[in-house]
C-alpha cells in the first residue's frame, strides 16, 4: 500500500544509464554524427551568414528587446495567474452563477485566436471610443478619457496575452486541486485541522506537485506568445530584430539571433521549473504519514 | 511675472528636449539652415495638435527607403526626412508610430493617429471616403523583382501562372493587366500571396516561396542593393501603371490638411523637396504641385 503510493523516484534509471552498454555507445555515435551533419551544413550555408549573427547578437537594440520580452512576460504572467486563480475558484466553487461565469470566460478566451485578441484589444477605441469609470447604463461618469490613451500597445499586449493565458492556467490550477485526494481533506477535517492549515499544509503542497510542471510549461508558452506583441509594435525581442532586418533584409540571421535569446530564456525557465518541482516533491516517508491519515479517516 | 513665464518656458523646453532623442538636430531642415516657422500654417493646425505640439503619424516602418529604422533605431527614410523638414515650418513635431500598412486607415478612423504617412498608394488604401490624400510622390509600377537565380521571366507572357508577393491591402493594376493578357493568350493568370510586412515579402522572393514582387525605381533599387546580389530587377515585362502616393488625412481635418499641403508646397518651392528625393534616387517620381485626392 505504502509502496504503491510513493512517487516513483527518478534515481533508478539514472543508475542503469551509468552502465556502458553497446546500445549506449551506438546511440552516442549516432548522436554525434547527426549533430556533426547539421552543424557543418549550418556553418557552411551562406544564407545563415554567421558574421551578421555575431554582429547583432549583443547589439543594444536586441538587448533592449530581450529585456522588454522578460518584462512583458512577467506582466502577462502576473495577470494570467491572477485571472486564472479567480476563474479556477469560480469553477470549483459551489455558486452555480460563478461556475457559469467561469465557463463563459474560459470558452471566450480559449476560442478567440491569440493574434485576433491582440488586434481586438488594441483597436478597442473603434467600439468604445471613451474609457469611463462611473455609473453604467448611460449614468454620469466620474472619470473619462480617450480609450486610445489607456489602450497603449503595452496595455493591449498584456490584456490580450494575460487574459488568454489565465483561461488555460485556471485549468492547470483546477487539475492541481482536483488531484488532491478527497479522503485527505476529510481526514484533516476529522482531525480538526483549521481551514487555513488545511489549505496551506495539506492541499497546496500536493496540488503544487501537479501544478508546477504544467504551469511551468505554460509559462514557457507565454514567453513565446509575447512575440505576437510585435504586430502592435511593442519593442520586444522579435520586433527588435524585425526593425533591423526591415532595413538590411538579413532576415534569417536576425531570426537566429532572436532564437538564441529565446533559447537562453527558456533554459532559465526550465531551471526555475525544476527547482519548483524539487521543492514540492514528496519528502521521504511522507507517503506513510498520508496513509496513516487516511487510516484515521 | 513675465520673467517667471520665460523661466517656465525655458524649463519646459529643456524637459521636452530630454524626452526627445536628438533634439538639437530636429529643429533644423536637412540642409542645416534653420527654417523659420510659418505662423499662418501653424495657425491652420487644429488647436489640439498645437496644444500637444505633435502630429501623431501612423507609419509602416518596414518600407525602406521611405521609412525604416536606422542602425541606432531612429526612424529614417524619404518620408521621415520630409516630416523633419516640415517640423520647423509648422512649429510642431511628428511623432511616428509603427503600424502595419493595412492597419493605417482603421487606426486613423479610431483617432489613434492624426495622419497616415507611409508611402501610401492611393489606389490600394484610398476610396474609403474616410481620408483625403495629399499627393506628393507619383511613381509608376514598371519592374519585377525576382531572385537572381530566376531566369524564367524574360517576356510578358512568362508572368502567367507565376506567384507574386504582396503586402496585405495592396492592389496592383499592372498585374491585373498582365493577367488579362495571359487569359487572352489562353494561359493561367498571375497568382497572389499576401504578407504582413515588406521583409516577409522580400524573404519569400529570396527563398523562392513566391516567384516575384512588383517594384518601381525607388524601392526596387534599394532591395537589389540591400540583398547583396540575391535579387535582381526585370524591366520591360510588366505593364506600367501609376502608383500615385499620398499622405492620408481624415476628411474632417481640413485645417491639418491645409497646413500640411502648404508646408509641403513650401518644401517644393525652396528646393528641400528636390534634395530629399535626390538622396533616395527618387528624383524621377517627384511632383511639381501638391494635389488632393480621395
Amino acid at each position: 500500500m505504502a509502496d504503491s503510493r510513493e512517487r516513483p523516484s527518478s534515481t533508478p534509471h539514472l543508475v542503469s544509464a551509468r552502465r556502458i552498454t553497446p546500445s549506449l555507445i551506438l546511440s552516442a555515435l549516432a548522436g554525434v554524427f547527426a549533430i556533426a551533419i547539421v552543424a557543418s551544413a549550418a556553418i557552411r550555408a551562406p544564407a545563415l551568414d554567421w558574421s551578421t549573427f555575431r554582429q547583432y547578437l549583443f547589439s543594444s537594440t536586441v538587448r533592449k528587446g530581450a529585456a522588454n520580452t522578460v518584462l512583458l512576460t512577467i506582466l502577462c504572467e502576473a495577470l494570467a495567474i491572477a485571472s486564472g486563480a479567480v476563474v479556477a475558484a469560480l469553477l470549483m466553487g459551489s455558486n452555480a452563477v460563478g461556475r457559469i461565469v467561469g465557463h463563459t470566460y474560459q470558452w471566450t478566451f480559449r476560442s478567440v485566436p491569440e493574434l485576433a485578441q491582440l488586434l481586438f484589444w488594441f483597436n478597442l477605441a473603434l467600439v468604445f471610443p471613451q474609457f469611463k469609470i462611473g455609473i453604467p447604463f448611460g449614468g454620469p461618469s466620474l472619470w473619462a478619457t480617450n480609450m486610445n490613451t489607456v489602450m497603449t500597445p503595452w496595455t493591449a499586449a498584456i490584456l490580450g496575452i494575460g487574459l488568454h493565458e489565465g483561461a488555460y492556467l485556471a485549468e492547470v490550477f483546477r487539475s492541481g486541486f482536483l488531484s488532491v485526494d478527497r479522503v485527505q481533506i476529510d481526514a484533516a477535517r476529522a482531525l480538526g485541522l483549521p481551514r487555513r492549515k488545511l489549505v496551506v499544509d495539506i492541499i497546496f503542497p500536493q496540488a503544487m506537485r501537479v501544478i508546477a510542471p504544467n504551469a511551468g510549461s505554460r509559462l514557457i508558452g507565454t514567453l513565446k506568445l509575447t512575440a505576437l506583441a510585435s504586430v502592435l509594435a511593442v519593442p520586444e525581442l522579435l520586433y527588435s530584430v524585425q526593425s533591423i532586418y526591415s532595413r538590411t533584409f538579413e532576415t534569417i540571421p536576425l531570426l537566429l539571433v532572436a532564437t538564441a535569446w529565446y533559447m537562453l530564456m527558456v533554459g532559465v525557465l526550465r531551471l526555475l521549473q525544476h527547482w519548483l518541482e524539487r521543492r514540492y516533491e514528496m519528502p521521504q516517508g511522507a507517503a506513510v504519514d498520508v496513509v496513516g491519515a487516511e487510516a484515521l479517516a | 511675472m513675465l520673467r517667471m513665464q520665460a523661466l517656465a518656458a525655458v524649463a519646459a523646453t529643456a524637459v521636452g528636449c530630454l524626452a526627445l532623442v536628438g533634439c538639437g538636430s530636429e529643429n533644423r531642415s536637412p540642409t542645416g539652415t534653420p527654417a523659420a516657422q510659418d505662423e499662418r500654417l501653424h495657425d491652420l493646425l487644429p488647436a489640439e495638435i498645437r496644444k500637444r505640439g505633435t502630429i501623431r503619424v501612423a507609419t509602416d516602418m518596414g518600407y525602406a527607403p521611405f521609412e525604416y529604422f536606422s542602425a541606432n533605431q531612429q526612424p529614417v527614410g524619404l518620408d521621415v526626412d520630409l516630416m523633419r523638414a516640415l517640423e520647423p515650418i509648422l512649429g510642431v513635431r511628428f511623432a511616428i508610430s509603427d503600424t502595419t500598412y493595412a492597419g493605417i486607415i482603421p487606426a486613423l478612423e479610431a483617432k489613434r493617429y492624426d495622419v497616415g504617412w507611409s508611402a501610401i498608394v492611393i489606389a490600394s488604401l484610398g476610396g474609403t471616403g474616410a481620408v483625403d490624400f495629399l499627393v506628393y510622390i507619383d511613381p509608376s509600377l514598371d519592374s519585377v523583382l525576382v531572385a537572381s537565380s530566376n531566369t524564367s521571366i524574360r517576356k510578358s507572357l512568362d508572368l502567367c501562372g507565376k506567384t507574386f508577393a504582396f503586402l496585405q491591402a495592396e492592389k496592383s493594376v499592372s498585374t491585373d493587366e498582365a493577367s488579362a493578357l495571359c487569359r487572352k493568350a489562353g494561359k493561367p493568370a498571375i497568382k497572389w500571396k499576401f504578407f504582413q510586412k515588406t521583409p516577409d515579402v522580400i524573404l519569400a522572393v529570396e527563398s523562392g516561396q513566391v516567384d516575384a514582387r512588383v517594384a518601381y525605381v525607388v524601392n526596387g533599387t534599394y532591395y537589389v542593393k540591400a540583398s547583396k546580389g540575391k535579387l535582381k530587377l526585370v524591366q520591360g515585362v510588366l505593364p506600367r501603371s501609376p502608383l500615385t502616393m499620398g499622405v492620408a488625412v481624415p476628411v474632417d481635418q481640413k485645417g491639418l490638411e491645409a497646413a500640411l499641403r502648404g508646408g509641403l508646397q513650401r518644401l517644393i518651392a525652396n528646393g528641400t523637396y528636390a534634395r530629399i528625393l535626390k538622396r533616395y534616387g527618387a528624383t524621377p517620381v517627384g511632383v511639381r504641385r501638391i494635389t488632393i485626392r480621395q
